[in-house]
This record gives structure tokens, sequence and C-alpha cells, in this order.
């Protein structure tokens, strides 16, 4: 019979609750760095993409901005992520302006 | 060409002059008669310049006036051109295939813009799916756990501590919920960490490439637990656990041992001791044989620092912890069976006492484990003292060979071997011993 009583005793507890602690930025970094590799292989391609004038770069800054941004935590600054990705977009046009004619597959 | 023509004009001048030598002086001679009738012939025409105000154009023939710069015989090894007038061909211009500009055709253009675009949509449609799971998943456990726990859902951005009643989205594949208020444990943290299905190359590399699934980790912060540390699940993720977190690797023992006798017949185990399996009673064992398809990875430590972090970074608080791994194949199972099944087990392992001969041989272990790390400890750090110590000799004695003066330098080698034979008569120098 207290046995069944103590089974229907509710086991929650009003004055026992913990605020959420969030883990910190190394762990979470450890546990998945994907989003940091590619932000950097897109600030690479950008970077190749406008001073050497090199079109597939640009494409592929603008492939990996968008990937970072799909694989980013939310917690991460938005900022940093949106400037990437301008800045991807930004070598695109700029290659374009300055030699408007059409990526061609090579020989 | 020009300086070449020059000069070539300079010697014919200079013969030129030796050949009409023998005229000199016979100007005299020649006379002409008062009747003839000299003729003027002015072939230099006025030019009137006035038209060329505003530039002569390339190619006028005023430029190339004086035709004695391009002399025929200049030119060796040249030559003469074959063609005549006569067989030049007159192109029409409506004949020439393609002679007018082309438009350019950014064919390469289009298809990457059309990849973006795919990209994109599958974004969308990933990213509304996997909250549809995770929506599924919290609709139907949110009734067990607000009989569990007082508080589910904590908004940090609130003051007061009251149930937000909804996930948290940590990125578009990882949500998380925390509960709290309950006896035995401090905290539940609830996460589904799913496949990314909004970022086309990952949803690709996990369906063809290697095959994940989505998963739900829920995390236990024990109040009180016996001093255990064991993890038993599927073997590839009990390897996994035990090479990525340190707790794991510095108390259990080094050699997987199969989890037969725990009527988990494909699953293995690594533990600190045999007792502390000793927590899973027959009900127990049938529980975790009914979840065993799903159940990758149970990991339980009274000394949990996180993963391992690289070198400079700081781990975790200690904490006490008991860290279920399932896999989410499917979603009301894993968010009403298998989250009562690791209720039930945390409830279990706060009750659990390992005993007190058991108790006795753990301490022991943990001591001899931490003397063994303060030994290690000690020996890096005597190492890490003697380079130094080896490293600022080797810069004085660099600076006593460096020094010019060499009175200095004598002076800097009597204080090196002084201090050095003071260093071996303190090696040498016997212990004195007062027994009286």
């Amino acid at each position: 019979m207290v046995e069944d009583v103590f089974k229907w005793v509710s086991p929650k507890r009003q004055q026992r609750i913990f605020r959420f602690v969030a883990p910190t930025t190394a762990s979470q970094q450890a546990a998945d760095p994907l989003p940091d590799y590619l932000n950097l292989l897109t600030m690479a391609f950008s970077m190749c993409g406008l001073l050497m004038k090199i079109k597939w770069c640009a494409w592929a800054a603008i492939f990996c901005s968008m990937t970072s941004y799909a694989n980013s935590r939310s917690t991460e600054d938005a900022r940093q992520v949106l400037s990437s990705l301008m800045l991807s977009i930004s070598a695109v046009v700029m290659t374009y302006l300055q030699n408007p004619t059409p990526m061609s597959l090579p020989k | 060409m020009k300086l070449a023509s020059f000069l070539l004009f300079i010697f014919a001048f200079t013969f030129a002059q030796d050949d009409f030598a023998a005229f000199n002086g016979d100007e005299d001679d020649v006379q002409a008669s008062d009747d003839a009738n000299v003729e003027v012939i002015d072939d230099d025409e006025p030019v009137d310049f006035s038209e060329f105000n505003s530039g002569v154009d390339v190619g006028h023939e005023m430029m190339d006036r004086n035709d004695d710069e391009l002399d025929p015989d200049e030119f060796e090894n040249i030559p003469p051109s074959s063609k005549k007038s006569d067989d030049l061909k007159v192109i029409n211009v409506n004949e020439v295939p393609n002679a007018r500009p082309v438009k350019p055709i950014y064919t390469i253009e289009y298809g990457l813009s059309a990849v973006i675009v795919i990209y994109i949509v599958n974004y969308v449609y990933g990213r509304l799916t996997n909250g549809n799971i995770a929506a599924d998943w919290f609709s139907a456990a949110q009734p067990f756990l607000e009989s569990q726990f007082a508080l589910v859902g904590d908004d940090s951005s609130q003051k007061e501590t009251i149930s937000s009643l909804q996930m948290t989205r940590d990125a578009d594949h990882v949500f998380s919920i925390w509960c709290s208020g309950r006896i035995s444990v401090n905290g539940l943290l609830a996460t589904l960490r799913l496949n990314k299905r909004q970022d086309a190359m990952s949803a690709i590399y996990s369906t063809y490439i290697q095959p994940t699934s989505d998963r739900m980790i829920l995390r236990f912060s024990m109040e009180k637990m016996e001093p255990l540390c064991f993890v038993l699940g599927k073997s590839s993720a009990v390897k996994d656990v035990f090479e990525n977190y340190p707790d794991a690797a510095t108390f259990c023992a080094d050699k997987i041992r199969s989890a037969d006798k725990l009527g988990l017949s494909n699953m293995s185990y690594v533990a600190e001791t045999v007792d502390s399996l000793s927590v899973f009673d027959k009900k127990m064992c049938n529980l975790f044989a009914s979840a065993k398809d799903s159940l990758i990875s149970l990991h339980v430590s009274d000394s949990f620092v996180g993963p391992r972090v690289p070198d400079g970074e700081d781990t975790e608080p200690i904490s006490k912890v008991c860290i279920f791994v399932f896999d989410m194949k499917d979603v009301q199972q894993n968010a009403t069976q298998f989250l009562k099944i690791a209720v039930y087990f945390v409830d279990q392992l706060a009750k659990f006492n390992l005993g007190k001969e058991a108790y006795e041989k753990h301490k022991r272990r943990r001591a001899k484990q931490a003397e063994a790390q303060d030994r290690i400890r000690h020996q890096e750090r005597q190492e890490e003292i003697a380079r130094k110590k080896e490293e600022t000799r080797r810069e004085e004695y660099k600076k006593m060979f460096d020094e010019q003066d060499p009175d200095k330098q004598k002076k800097l080698e009597y204080d090196l071997n002084k201090r050095d034979l003071k260093r071996q008569n303190r090696k040498q120098k016997p212990r004195m011993s007062f027994r009286t």
C-alpha cells in the first residue's frame, strides 16, 4: 500500500529548479567545426576571385558561403555569415564587370 | 633603320666627295654660254600646310614624303612580295561566315545559377522538415516531461523561471530543451541532433556516402550518484566515447568487452570496475533489451568534463552525468518509451550503492590513478625546468662567445666556470646526518 502511494508521488520539485547554462563556444566548435572551415574557404575564394579576376573562384565562394550559412549555429553572429555572403556576391559581380565574357570549360 | 640609313648616307656622301674630287677646282672651266637657255625646273611645289593645323593622320602621304628612307636594298633575306595587286581577292562581307558580332551565351553561369536556386529550395524544405520532426517529438514528449519536471523549457532571456514549453533551435538541424525541478537530477538537457537536410551536400553525404540517422541525446545532470564510470553501447560508439572523452579514457579500462552477460548481445562496454555494472538488475536488462536496436551509447560518469578540447582551452567543470544517445528511427517511440526508460534508469542510478568493499576498492584505485597522474605531471614539470635551465645556459655561453671585449669575455667565462663548479660541488657533497 505504501509502495503504491509512493508510486503516485510526483517527482517534481519546484525548489530544485536550476537555470540552463549554455555550453561553451569551444565545445560547440569541437563538435562541429565545418561552418568555420567553410567561412575561411569563402574568404579565400573571394579574395582570389577579386584580386586575380578568376571567375570560378568567385562562384566557388558563393557556394561555400551558402553552405556555411546552412551549417551555421544560431548562436553565431549572423553579421559574420552575412558579410561573407555579401563578399562572395561582390566578388562575382566585380569579376564580370571587369571581364563580361562568359566562362568556358577548360580545354 | 633610320640610323642605318643615316650612316649609309654619311658613308655615301664621304665617298661621293671623293668621286667628285676630280671636279674640284674645275668649276671655272665649266661655263654656260650666254645664249644658253637655262630652264629652271622646280620640282618642289610649295605646300599649303594650313590644312594640317588640326594635325596629320597617321598614314598620310605627308608622313612618308621622303621615300629615300626605305631603300629596298637595305632589306636583305626578305623575299620580295610575290603578290600583285591583281592577285588580291575582293572579300564580300555577306559571304564571310560569322562576320557580325555574336551575343555571348552564359551557359555555365545559367547552370550555376540553377544549382544555387535548387540549393535554396532544398534549404527551405530541409529546414521545414527538421522543424516538423522536432515539433512532433516535443508534442509526443511534452505530457511526460511536464509530469516529471517542474520546469520544461527555459527561456534564458526571461528572469523568472517559467516553463517556456518550446524547444530551442540551436541550428537548423539541432533542437534542444532544458528541463529541471525534479528529485535525483539537477536537470535534463534533451537534444535532437537531426540530419542536415537543409544542406544539400550534407544530405547527399549522409544518404549515400556515410549513412547517418537522426539522434536523440538525453543528458541528465545528477544530483548525487556513486563514483562510477562506464560506457555501454554499440562497439563503434563506445570506442568513439572512449577516445573523445577524457574521463572515460582516464578511469575506464582499456579493453572493450562484450555485454552478453547483461542480455545485450550486440553491445559492448568499458567500465572502471565490473561492480559498476551491478546497477543493471533483471528488470533493467529487460528494458534495455527492448531498446537495444535504438540505443547507441550510455555514458555514466561522476567526473565528467566534456569532450576533449584543444590545448589551452578550458574544459567543462567536473559534474556527475548520465548521457543516453538513441537512434531516432521512430519519433513517437523515442519521445515516449525511450524517454521513460532513461528516466527510470536515472532513478535507479541515484538509489544505487556500490557496497562497502567495492567502494574501498574503488577509492584505492582512484588514489593510485591520481598518484600516477601526479607523478607524470611532476616529471613533465621537471623536464620543463631542465629544458629552461639548459636554454639559459646556452644563451649565457653564446653571450660570452659573442662578447667583443676580451676583459669582459674573461669575466663572463670566470663567472660561468665558478657557477658550474659550485653546482658540481653541491651534487658531490655528502648529506650530513645528525644521529646521536
